[in-house]
């Protein structure tokens, strides 16, 4: 039937900048590819954009639950196998995007 | 004559790749633009066609046939070769999960929370595609929304500015 595409992990870093975040969402809900977040990424990613001025605190947390309401298997829970892989993954991928 | 159709329509049956011959590409690549006109630009419904069989009566093809056919065409005239595989009324726990860009461990949560219908066969579940499609739809018209909101959360916050200079 469907090949299965291709995970992501998306680190904070993909999340924070707006534009690429709005990209890489968009990419998945066309199936491109299936993402993968978990609770400590999000939180990274709210913090950050309260810490930096981006949003003030209540649209960071609104953003965070609309992505979490529209992307519910994104979340990868702390027991699930996927999230080791997550915490591994984090650790040794660096996506390094221009200043 | 009577026995090639007959070859082809086993090929085809036993789901062997089948491409287009040389001589009959002219007809197919007219056939696929003939179509093409037809879908492009989209409309909502699809356009009335009918297929005249040998003794001239005409059988209407529904709109479900016609963007089958349509398709088939455009790979045809491609050059490539196609395999039509029926997948039937039902789908596995895998095929579900494939269909909806999710984990198959994901598909289990939606079932296990009764938010997609399904049927136990001995161990295994199995699911019907049109309730597979329909949890799409409503799915992907939601999330459509939701992505928009969060397109407008850019915008406010100045994303589509700062970001690109």
């Amino acid at each position: 039937m469907v090949p299965a595409p291709f995970i992501v992990v998306v680190d904070a870093n993909v999340l924070f900048p707006l534009t690429l975040r709005d990209t890489v969402l968009r990419a998945a809900a066309a199936g491109f590819d299936q993402l993968r977040w978990s609770k400590e990424i999000l939180d990274e990613m709210e913090r950050n954009l309260v810490s930096t001025d981006t949003m003030p605190a209540d649209k960071a947390a609104r953003l965070r639950t609309t992505m979490e309401t529209y992307f519910p298997e994104a979340l990868v829970t702390a027991t699930s196998r996927s999230s080791r892989r997550c915490r591994t993954m984090r650790r040794t991928v660096t996506l390094s995007l221009p200043p | 004559m009577e026995a090639a159709a007959h070859t082809m329509e086993d090929l085809i049956r036993r789901m062997t790749p089948v491409a287009a011959p040389p001589e009959q590409q002219a007809q197919v690549a007219a056939l696929s633009k003939a179509l093409e006109g037809m879908v492009h630009p989209p409309r909502r419904r699809a356009p009335k066609c009918q297929l005249v069989g040998p003794k001239g009566e005409s059988i209407p093809l529904p709109e479900t046939v016609f963007y089958v056919l349509e398709r088939v065409v455009e790979v045809m005239a491609r050059g490539d070769s196609i395999t039509v595989v029926p997948v039937g009324r039902e789908v596995t726990t895998q095929q579900a999960a494939d269909l909806l860009n999710v984990s198959r461990q994901y598909l289990i949560r939606l079932l296990d929370e009764g938010r997609i219908p399904f049927r136990k066969t001995g161990k295994h579940r199995r699911l019907r595609i049109e309730d597979v499609l329909s949890f799409k739809d409503k799915r992907d018209k939601d999330r459509r929304a939701g992505l928009r909101e969060l397109s407008q959360m850019t915008q406010e916050f100045g994303g589509y500015d700062s970001e690109l200079k």
